[in-house]
């Protein structure tokens, strides 16, 4: 039995509201999904609907007001639930690239020299062997996120939160990346939840794409995306992309407007 | 810049030979330098050097100490900072050589007050700076470490600590000036050794050339303390160049 059907991760009815000045502002309203085990799951809506909102929650670093987030399977030792990778400020400026990646597991009580059995195999998949004693002011933010990303997938966690990680970067460096993140994914098969504003990128990464209306976000829409794997950067150019891409655009393109 | 200061000095030593400063308000660099050499040979220069120094230095840590983690919990509680922060506010403008008196009577004439009154003016700088340091690591930083799993501990010593460092060390910077311009001015005032006692003892007996020598010495500390204080910024803020993204 292929433990792709396994559910990882469940959301239902989230409900997210902050107290303001005036009055209770809601985030988010009744989201309502699932994620498999080993699914790459992309989060596609307009600025300010609640995406990074949505992460955070299914981080335990914020409490849903009402709703339910759970978590089909137990963790095996000091596992973590969710790795976070930001889109900036991610890494630590005081440490160098080593230790920013061996953070994760410095936080479990792992030895120094049994992290570097953990973490130079994963830095050398993102090939970045050679800056382990660099600082990240010292990098490129293509070199940082791959450093974010690396210090993920270190940990070895259940599913991997991604909130536009390759939002700060150029156009080129940006495609590049996400092939080699898909590369890096196919080695570790772990669950990923990326949130972008980018359809293109969206549709091209995952199996299954999540669109978001704008506040108060909740699922307007969810798709399948059929492209077979191993994917390369030339599928953007197939006439199936382009359709799923403009179906995609024309239902966020609403949503859009409504928050311009 | 050396060279300035050379033909300042040759300018002035002429200057008292052919009258035209007066020896006692200006005695010429090589009577200064003379006696400096004098007070060195008779301990009489190390001595009071060394007491201030230590003055400076039990302040430094009597008021430093509690500024620092003060700060780092301030930095880290809005609650805690904004019951704190009015005192501060109120007091930290008051000079505190003027309360060197008030101190006097509540805790008598004798050493313990003088390291009061330094240790009050070390700890301000140290404690706003401290407090602000924490304030302005992004938010971004605790939320990583939280979600890797940081307890309490390991968040202060890998993120707290080290992301409010530069702005410590600042703090650092001044109090150590405050503390040794207040050291100088407690010994002025109220003290048997120490450089501001000799200053004040040179004055005294008019032998303006030990006045002269105290001061450069004074002067000599600040220089080396910044000097000392600018090369541990370097070691341990190298990585801020491009924090600010």
């Amino acid at each position: 039995m292929s433990s792709m059907n396994l559910t990882t991760l469940e959301c239902q009815y989230l409900y997210k509201a902050y107290p303001t000045r005036n009055g209770l502002v809601s985030a988010l309203e009744n989201v309502t999904f699932s994620v498999k085990d080993q699914e790459f799951v992309c989060i596609v809506g307009p600025s300010g609907c609640g995406k990074t909102t949505l992460l955070k929650l299914i981080a335990g670093l914020l409490e849903p007001t009402s709703g339910q987030i759970t978590f089909h399977s137990g963790l095996s030792g000091n596992q973590q639930r969710t790795a976070l990778v930001f889109q900036e400020h991610g890494l630590f400026p005081w440490m160098t690239v080593l230790d920013n990646v061996g953070f994760g597991l410095e936080t479990k009580g792992i030895s120094r020299k049994e992290r570097q059995g953990h973490v130079l195999p994963v830095i050398e998949k993102v090939g970045l062997t050679s800056f382990i004693n660099n600082y990240p002011h010292e990098l490129s933010i293509g070199m940082r996120q791959r450093v974010g990303i690396a210090r993920a997938f270190v940990v070895n966690p259940q599913i991997l939160l991604m909130d536009e990680p390759f939002g700060s970067l150029d156009a080129q460096t940006k495609l590049l990346l996400q092939e080699e993140l898909l590369r890096i994914w196919k080695d570790y098969q772990k669950s990923i939840i990326y949130v972008t504003h980018d359809i293109e990128e969206a549709i091209y990464l995952g199996d299954r794409l999540l669109v978001m209306t704008s506040r108060p976000g909740h699922i307007r829409e969810e798709i399948h995306i059929p492209f077979h794997r191993p994917r390369d950067l030339f599928i953007k150019e197939q006439p199936d992309f382009t359709k799923v891409h403009w179906h995609i655009w024309k239902i966020l393109e609403e949503e859009v407007r409504k928050t311009l | 810049m050396v060279l300035i200061i050379l033909v300042a000095l040759v300018v002035w030593e002429l200057g008292v030979y052919v009258g035209w400063f007066s020896p006692l308000f200006f005695p010429p660099p090589s009577v200064i330098f003379s006696t400096f050499i004098k007070l060195i040979l008779n301990k009489k220069l190390g001595d009071n050097t060394g007491m201030t120094l230590w003055r400076v230095f039990q302040g430094l840590l009597l008021g430093g100490v509690p500024g620092l983690i003060l700060g780092l919990m301030m930095g880290r509680s809005h609650r805690l900072y904004r019951i704190i922060n009015p005192f501060v506010a109120a007091s930290h403008p008051v000079p505190k050589i003027a309360i060197l008196p008030l101190i006097m009577i509540i805790f008598g004439i004798g050493e313990s007050s003088k390291i009061i009154v330094i240790a009050l003016t070390a700890f301000f700088p140290i404690l706003i700076n401290t407090a602000l340091g924490v304030q302005q690591i992004s938010p971004i930083h605790f939320e990583v470490a939280k979600n890797y799993g940081a307890n309490l501990s390991k968040t202060f010593t890998r993120v707290t600590f080290p992301g409010s460092l530069p702005m410590i060390i600042a703090g650092l910077r001044l109090s150590l000036n405050l503390a040794l311009l207040v050291t100088i001015a407690v010994e002025l005032v109220s003290a048997q050794k120490g450089l501001g006692a000799m200053i004040w003892l040179a004055w005294q007996t008019l032998r303006t050339e030990e006045l002269y020598v105290s001061l450069a010495v004074t002067a000599a500390l600040g220089i080396i303390f910044s000097f000392l204080l600018q090369h541990l910024t370097r070691y341990f803020i190298h990585w801020q160049t491009e924090q600010r993204i």
